[in-house]
């Protein structure tokens, strides 16, 4: 009989990057570098364990921005001609390398990674990755859970119930559709959490959702068990707290795994290393060198001088780091239970794009430690959430704190001197929209559609990567465009609503260049629902 | 490092007696000015963008063309809204009609009262009603200024701010009221649920090995040990996660 529990949650996301009006697009790549660095590869993972018969858990958050781009056919078409690029430029590179002993196996070993991509996305799934997530999901090895429409920070969208309301009501909606269930449990974004967010969560149906630690601990009354069993919400919701202590072996800089000199370097990448007119054809419109995700060294040490990678010794640590993870598990566990009257549950959220895309080895790391808690050792299981409040369905009830788990633990990442100003625009139009809404509840036709446009282009805006990245300084004329444009969108629409005057040519562009939640229904933004 | 130093300030001039509550209401306001340095250069971009120009009518929905677009500077209304940062900090985005002020300056005239500043007058409201405050404390602002990040200094209260004139005597008319918001507690809480109850000695051993706590220790220690533990881990928190960034 196991003495605990361990829940690892994969939040997996990225914001809602599609241009049909360019034939290649910068951002977009984000998206193409994901699949084949992250999200190929976990399925890869998850194939292999189920064929050995390892019954492995998982809970994994796919956003609905993500869930939409995986099953977009451009973006689905445009990933293939993405990654027949790579397979030409392997093979390219396999000539290149071919006299040299350290560096051609690795260009062979990307060669055979991509051909494998193609063969996972195009034969095995028919462009739909999100069929194969599905696939495990059924299988019961995947609990699926949701996250807000667009990933607005709910904290800073709170002043208005009903914008918070459209989040999380779109999300689970969407979700639906495109998983073919609904989601017991839900990914807050950036865990962002204010008390009153779970009664909208609770009206959707969902079950739990999970916080950091502070956002748990410093809850009232004083939780019991502090972090290793959820708590409930007034509502009933559940919130599951994050352990600092698995977290920390993960992502930490310092004493993180991913840091290994053994692991691969994700700073060399030959799309910055070759000679330019080489890689030229395989770099994005504007021919700015970016990474192609061929990466030959590996971390070696904190000098810029780099080795090459080795495969087989990377492939060692992540086997020895599997166990060391293991083996703390096995210790806390033993030592909280000798504490708690039922078993700790320890919960391990990660950013699903840190295993593979940034830290190679990271889908790997996986196989081994699911393997390992399978076949050598009996303290603890693996479970996913749902499935410990159903084993566990009496639990203390509390009131969490407003918590976030991005930089200082609250919500400065996305409110500063950088991207403040974004909010007074972001609630107006909020505004605006319910107004609408409550003023015409029953449009049709055109009315309608230029109503359902402007809910989309609204959650499009409230994306809180666009607040992260305008922070970040990294790609931030990108964000600032996109919080433009949604907004701008959205009070043409406004004004043309107000003059009943749609242009609807123009409502066409824009409904075919923001397609996302096809079945998007304005009157999420009802007051009275 | 900042909010160290920051905290640190906080428990010094923390006043016991009535006497001081001048001297803090200085501090306050110095260090509210200090915060504000920070975010002058924005405010500065906010001020000369408000002259730029509402959206054209004629323009096309096309992705490319908005390059143009400029935010509206303002929407024609009265509002103060307020959102927390943090369990120190709450930031303040305001606008108000020259209407509003005009009729509110009106009436301080017909009361033969002369207009001194424009004020954010920031309300603690804990266990009471938005009427009955328990304090208050002003932020004087310049004309052109239409946000502010509001060093209240105190996690788990309730507050609620007003933008308002203040007149030579003292007398104070509200231009806009905000809504009500509260700060997240940091820290345990004190409040404890009979039925989920743990004895203090084994609920600090629960967190021994996260904070790395000796057994040894008397549970008041183990409970300084630990809440320095987890705040040091919470303002320390850095995770790589630029999954945006190539």
């Amino acid at each position: 009989m196991e003495k605990g529990y361990l829940s690892i949650v994969l939040h997996a996301h990225l914001p809602y990057v599609r241009h049909p009006e360019h034939e290649r697009f910068l951002e977009e790549e984000w998206f193409y570098e994901a699949v084949t660095e992250t999200y190929i590869p976990l399925v890869k993972v998850f194939h292999s364990l189920v064929r050995d018969g390892v019954d492995f858990r998982l809970t994994l958050s796919l956003t609905p921005t993500l869930l939409s781009m995986l099953t977009d056919p451009l973006l689905q078409s445009r990933y293939v001609k993405h990654l027949d690029r790579l397979i030409e430029l392997s093979q390219k590179e396999m000539e290149r390398t071919r006299p040299d002993s350290a560096f051609s196996p690795l260009a062979e070993m990307y060669h055979r990674l991509f051909l494998e991509a193609r063969e996972i996305f195009c034969d095995r799934y028919h462009n739909d990755l999100a069929g194969a997530f599905r696939e495990f999901q059924e299988m019961g090895k995947l609990e699926i859970i949701t996250c807000a429409a667009t990933h607005g920070f709910l904290p800073l969208l709170d002043i208005h119930k009903e914008a918070v309301r459209a989040q999380i009501r779109v999300g689970v909606e969407t979700h639906k559709r495109i998983l073919g269930r609904a989601p017991k449990g839900i990914w807050l974004p950036e865990c962002g959490y204010t008390p009153g967010v779970d009664e909208i969560l609770k009206e959707n149906g969902i079950l739990f959702f999970i916080m950091d630690t502070h956002g748990v601990l410093f809850g009232s009354p004083r939780p019991k068990y502090g972090i290793y069993a959820p708590v409930y919400c007034k509502s009933g919701v559940a919130a599951f707290g994050r352990d600092p202590e698995s977290s920390k072996s993960v992502w930490s800089a310092e004493e993180g795994y991913p840091g290994d000199a053994n692991y691969r370097e994700f700073y060399r990448d030959i799309g910055f290393d070759l000679d330019y007119d080489y890689v030229r054809p395989y770099l994005n419109g504007d021919g700015s060198r970016i990474n192609t995700g061929i990466k030959y060294y590996r971390i070696t040490g904190k000098t810029d001088h780099k080795e090459p990678y080795s495969p087989h010794w990377a492939r060692e640590k992540a086997a020895e780091h599997a166990g060391n993870f293991m083996f703390n598990r096995e210790k806390q566990v033993e030592y909280l239970s000798g504490f708690m009257d039922r078993p700790p549950l320890v919960v391990a959220p990660y950013d699903a794009e840190l295993f593979g895309h940034w830290w190679f080895e990271g889908p790997m790391w996986f196989d081994f430690l699911f393997r390992k808690i399978h076949y050598d050792q009996n303290v603890f299981k693996a479970i996913s959430l749902a499935e410990y409040l159903e084993k566990y369905p009496c639990n203390q009830k509390i009131v969490p704190s407003m918590s976030s788990w991005g930089y200082n633990g609250y919500a400065e990442v996305w409110l500063n001197g950088a991207n403040d100003w974004i909010y007074r625009h972001l609630h107006k139009a909020a505004e605006r929209m319910i107004d609408l809404a409550n003023q015409r509840p029953h449009a049709g036709g055109l009315e309608a559609r230029a109503l359902n446009q402007m809910a989309r282009e609204l959650l499009l805006a409230q994306s809180s990567d666009w607040a992260f990245i305008l922070k970040t300084g990294t790609h931030s004329a990108y964000a600032l465009k996109r919080t433009k444009e949604h907004l701008e969108r959205f009070m043409r629409l406004w004004s043309q609503l107000k003059e009943n005057s749609v242009d609807t040519r123009a409502l066409e562009s824009i409904e075919s260049t923001d397609n996302i939640f096809p079945d998007i229904d304005y009157r999420v933004y009802l007051s009275k629902q | 490092m900042r909010k160290r130093i920051k905290r640190k300030h906080k428990k010094a001039e923390k006043p016991r007696k009535l006497s001081f509550r001048r001297v803090k209401k200085t501090l306050r306001k110095i260090r509210s000015k200090v915060s504000r340095k920070s975010f002058k250069k924005h405010k500065i971009k906010d001020f000369i963008s408000s002259f730029t120009a509402f959206p054209k009518q004629n323009g096309e929905f096309q992705g490319s063309r908005s390059a143009g677009f400029e935010f509206p500077s303002s929407y024609h209304e009265n509002k103060l809204v307020l959102l927390v940062r943090d369990p120190w900090w709450v930031f303040a985005y305001w606008e108000v009609t020259p209407e509003r002020e005009k009729e509110v300056l009106r009436e301080i005239l017909q009361k033969s009262l002369q207009k001194d500043k424009t004020v954010l007058r920031v309300y603690e409201i804990t266990g009471t009603s938005p009427s009955h405050p328990n304090s208050s404390f002003d932020i004087e602002l310049n004309f052109f200024t239409n946000n502010w990040y509001i060093d209240v200094g105190r996690p788990d209260t309730d507050w609620i701010a007003e933008i308002g004139i203040r007149t030579t005597h003292g007398h104070f008319f509200a231009l806009v009221r905000s809504n009500a918001v509260k700060t997240p507690r940091f820290g345990l809480s004190d409040v404890l649920d009979e039925e989920w109850m743990m004895p203090d000695d084994l609920y600090w051993k629960l967190f021994g090995r996260m904070a790395g706590l000796s057994d040894r220790k008397s549970s008041l220690d183990v409970r300084e040990v630990l809440e320095r533990y987890l705040k040091g881990m919470v303002s320390s928190q850095s995770f790589p996660a630029p999954r945006k960034k190539s």
